[in-house]
């Protein structure tokens, strides 16, 4: 029996361990997109990136820093926490076209961090020793890179963050999405649809929001709210989580119907997975209402060219990139660089569906 | 084959008795604490909210929790053995991409689409091969199930990021979404699927040797060892069976959804072993039964949906759920006393 007692105690203490272990692992996965703007909305796509140039950085350059105010374009590197996603992989593509049209040098380093936090930190070294002129990061962490960034600026090498910032360092400029405009233009784009569908005098419209307590679930709920109070004619009947996942969406969203039925005019949801959730139930109770997301993921932007009343708001990782590249040669320059850039979103309806898909995904 | 017999008859007096207590006790369901919270839940419910106990509510409450029930009457079969399965929620994902990559000939593999019935066929048989692995590593090496199925779990969450691409899969076959999508009779299929799933596993756990062999070997191992049982063989195939009954749930999910998400388990594991010992199984083996987990994983939807309906927001919810669950799991330990 005691061999029994031990098996159990082993169990039990295991069980407990293994609790604590899965918690943190789900509930790392469900916030991944906390951080920034991307992960958890992201993580739905991913992987079209080729790794043919993933790091050639390796290679010495003389032309580095030092040159990098002469007219010869600069010497630079980008590092991102991992391919597997397409936002990522996205920002691969822009900066292999930067370096293929000569805005920056053909010897400039593009990292992929694999997902790993001690790799990224090595890719940060590397590009220290390299010196190059300046330094574009995509945190894994904003706390797990802080000493990757403080040698980069002991070196004199300027760090520009892209959609995640950095706990601690000197940083020139953080470009991002801004999350609250995104929730405000996304909301308010449900709104057209719903007074483009319907003449009412009051449109009432549901949210499905994000993991509670992740910066990107407040964020974008902020601007659902500032729509809401800016908006006579617009009332919020409630509001409700989806954990950013379809199938919690789908559950939510079946529950709205029982209760509210055909007092839904639209649903607002915080990103495009949950969208899909929230269509596959609105379809299964044979109603239609607008729905409109944000992200811009491709199975939901696909479903457009059968209701003109989907929308999503879709984040530009090109645009990230471009803008930090440029603003980065603005610093080198000597120009002032804002603290923070906001990335606006792209409105993606019906109209320009197609074209979204063909640019960024074909 | 004739000392199993033997050992049928003289099992109450050498297996732990408690064991063939609980087996029994199917028939005094009425001593259940849990169905108590239950009823109590209905019945607040049905005061707090006119739309709760309508017919349409009811059909929804019982397709929200086909999924998880699905997957928690699986792994009741390991937990009444006093094995763990950790990776349902991961097979669930990697079945139900794979059934869906194979069936669409998309991602990994392009431009090879197969028959349906083919492709469900494989995706289960992927599932099983999942639950043999772990199950034959711990019953032959000794293993603790913990730590196997949670190899699994990294394993199959692998093998689903790399088949689906890590992004969605649209545009399945109306036959491949039928089995979790489609309205048999006016009830959704996904909640016939998880009704005769559970009827078949009670009747497993309460006519056939092997439910017996499964309570003897969760009761005491080495007493079950020593009386003859191939202990080997049944450990193993509570884990196969576990696996199996997550691939399902990865196959009803994709008609539930209409699409394959690479994400669709998240969230997944917790529920179902959840359910399980809010049904009155108890998490280190030897007693429980299929109609506890089913009072369990209904505790559970009832409450998501009812506090839905009302307009709870999510923090007052998980503050509604601990509680809950709380007097739920109290009320089944002092009644089972």
């Amino acid at each position: 029996m005691s061999r029994d007692l031990r098996r159990r105690q082993f169990i039990r203490s295991g069980t407990i361990a293994g609790a604590a272990v899965l918690a943190g692992c789900t509930g790392g996965g469900s916030d991944g997109g906390g951080n920034g703007s991307s992960g958890g909305n992201n993580a739905s796509e991913s992987g079209n990136g080729d790794d043919s140039s993933a790091s050639n950085g390796s290679s010495a350059n003389e032309s580095g820093g030092s040159s990098s105010n002469s007219e010869s374009p600069p010497t630079v590197a980008l590092s991102i926490p991992s391919l597997e996603f397409t936002f990522f992989a996205r920002m691969q593509e822009v900066f292999e076209q930067a370096k293929n049209q000569g805005t920056i040098a053909s010897d400039s380093s593009f990292y992929d961090a694999g997902d790993s936090q001690s790799t990224q930190i090595s890719n940060v070294e590397t590009a220290i020793s390299n010196d190059v002129a300046f330094l574009m990061i995509s945190a894994i962490t904003a706390e797990g890179v802080v000493n990757a960034i403080n040698e980069a600026n002991q070196n004199d090498i300027p760090v520009i963050a892209i959609d995640r910032n950095v706990a601690e360092g000197e940083t020139v400029t953080y470009i991002a999405s801004d999350n609250v405009q995104l929730g405000q233009r996304s909301t308010e784009l449900c709104l057209n649809f719903m007074q483009e569908s319907a003449d009412m005098d009051t449109y009432s419209v549901v949210q499905l929001s994000g993991t509670p307590g992740a910066s990107v679930t407040n964020e974008r709920g902020q601007g659902f709210r500032n729509v809401v109070s800016n908006n006579s004619n617009l009332e919020a009947l409630a509001s409700q989580t989806g954990e950013f996942t379809t199938q919690d969406a789908l559950s939510t969203m079946e529950d709205f119907i029982t209760q509210y039925g055909d007092e839904i005019d639209g649903v607002f949801c915080q990103n495009d997975l949950m969208a899909l959730g929230a269509r596959q139930a609105l379809q299964s109770s044979n109603m239609s209402v607008p729905i409109t997301g944000i992200d811009g993921t491709r199975a939901w932007v696909e479903l457009f060219a059968d209701n003109q009343y989907y929308g999503t708001l879709a984040q530009l990782p090109e645009e990230m990139v471009t803008t930090a590249i440029e603003r980065g040669k603005a610093y080198l320059a000597g120009e002032e660089v804002e603290d923070v850039i906001p990335i606006d979103g792209l409105e993606v309806t019906q109209e320009n569906a197609a074209d979204y898909i063909d640019q960024y995904f074909g | 084959m004739s000392y199993r017999g033997e050992c049928f008859v003289v099992s109450p007096s050498t297996v732990d008795t408690n064991a063939i207590r609980n087996r029994l006790s199917v028939a005094s369901i009425g001593r259940y604490g849990p169905i108590v919270g239950l009823v109590g839940l209905y019945v607040a419910f049905t005061l707090l909210n006119e739309q709760f106990l309508t017919v349409q509510n009811q059909l929804n409450v019982l397709q929200q929790v086909s999924i998880v029930g699905i997957m928690a009457i699986g792994v009741t079969f390991p937990i009444l053995c006093a094995e763990i399965d950790l990776s349902i929620a991961q097979v669930l994902e990697v079945v139900g991409v794979t059934i869906a990559t194979i069936a669409v000939g998309a991602r990994f593999f392009e431009g090879q689409s197969v028959p349906v019935a083919l492709a469900v066929l494989v995706g289960l048989g992927l599932g099983a091969a999942f639950g043999a692995v772990s199950g034959y590593v711990t019953a032959r090496f000794g293993v603790p199930s913990f730590m196997t199925t949670l190899a699994m779990l990294f394993l199959a969450d692998g093998l689903g990021l790399i088949v689906s691409g890590n992004r969605p899969i649209i545009g399945l076959p109306s036959s491949l979404t039928a089995v979790g999508g489609a309205t048999v009779f006016g009830l959704p299929s996904l909640v016939l699927v998880f009704l005769s799933l559970l009827i078949l596993s009670q009747v497993i756990l309460s006519y056939t040797k092997f439910g017996l062999y499964i309570y003897a070997i969760g009761g005491d191992r080495q007493s079950a060892e020593r009386m003859g049982i191939n202990v080997m063989a049944v450990r193993l195939g509570t884990l196969v069976i576990s696996a199996v009954f997550a691939g399902i749930a990865g196959l009803v999910t994709l008609g539930r959804l209409g699409s394959a998400v690479p994400t669709m388990g998240a969230g997944l594991l917790l529920p179902p072993i959840a359910a399980v010992i809010l049904g009155g199984a108890n998490l280190f083996g030897g007693s429980g039964n299929m109609i506890g987990t089913l009072v369990g994983v209904l505790i559970l939807g009832v409450l998501q949906n009812g506090l839905n309906l009302i307009g709870v927001g999510p923090s007052g919810q998980l503050v509604a759920q601990g509680i809950v669950l709380m007097l739920a799991v109290l009320a089944n330990v002092v009644g089972q006393n």
